[in-house]
């Protein structure tokens, strides 16, 4: 007979002083709860999604610095819109990428 | 005459005290616990990638849990066996050092029984069973039900097996009376 058996598995039911310990371990584990016990998930990672978003709204702008702040450079993609090509030349992938980095 | 064997396992009746101290501390616990949240530990168990576990366990729970602990380790402790060749009682199985004693019917001396009021109230009680050995008592079934059934049923199989033994040695006796006589 295989250890994991319906007999097996039964066999604490069947017996009164077996069902009787069940029984009064559940009750433990019903007055664990009672008492305030818990086991709770903490995400280490929300704060930081926190901190991302409201940082820059929440910072102070100084009118001074913004002026010096130092300009981001368009996004190639942005430029492949932009540009205008002539109409003699050739359209291809590679060259748009050397004109985007300026070569 | 006993063919098979048959555990008789310690009742939890017999342990009513520990079970009556164990509802009271679980009342006690949550009480306690609610009256002074400070006694509930929290703590972070163990993380796994950016998710951590935390545990809030109160202290006061250990009373109850520590009183059904021992009432169980008391109940699990102890198997007493009767089978076809004697009586076995074996204690100390969820601890460090275990006794097994074992008693042939035939060495029984007297099987006493011993119950108090209460005990005799809920049908349980100490088989007592002393061998001509030793003079105290070599086995001590506690806290099993239906005692007197018990007692019963072992002395029929001591007085079975002792008429057989006295037999079997009587017979070697009347042979030798008849081989002489002839």
């Amino acid at each position: 007979m295989s250890l994991i058996s319906t007999k097996n598995l039964v066999a604490p039911l069947t017996n009164m002083v077996h069902m009787i310990t069940i029984l009064l371990i559940a009750i433990t584990f019903a007055v664990l709860r009672f008492s305030g016990a818990s086991i709770s998930l903490q995400s280490s990672s929300a704060p930081i999604m926190d901190s991302r978003t409201t940082t820059p709204i929440v910072a102070p702008v100084d009118p001074g610095k913004q002026a010096t702040q130092p300009q981001r450079a368009p996004a190639p993609w942005g430029q492949r819109e932009n540009s205008q090509k002539p109409p003699g030349q050739k359209k291809g992938g590679l060259d748009d990428i050397e004109k985007a980095l300026g070569l | 005459m006993i063919r098979s064997e048959l555990v008789i396992p310690k009742v939890w009746r017999s342990e009513l005290k520990g079970v009556c101290l164990f509802l009271f501390c679980s009342v006690l616990s949550v009480f306690l616990s609610a009256t002074f949240p400070g006694s509930i530990i929290t703590g972070k168990l163990f993380a796994i990638g950016s998710v951590t576990l935390v545990l809030s366990l109160p202290l006061f729970w250990f009373i109850p849990f520590i009183t059904i602990l021992f009432t169980i380790i008391r109940i699990y402790n102890v198997r007493y066996v009767i089978d076809s060749r004697g009586i076995e009682s074996k204690t100390g199985i969820l601890s460090m050092h275990q006794r097994i004693t074992r008693v042939r019917y035939e060495d029984i001396r007297s099987i006493e029984l011993e119950q108090t009021l209460l005990e005799r109230m809920m049908d349980i009680g100490d088989v007592e069973i002393s061998t001509a050995a030793t003079g105290a008592v070599e086995i001590i079934f506690q806290g099993i039900a239906a005692p007197q059934e018990v007692q019963d049923m072992l002395q029929r199989e001591r007085d079975s097996r002792q008429r057989a033994t006295a037999r079997a040695n009587n017979r070697p006796a009347q042979d030798t009376n008849t081989r002489v006589n002839a």
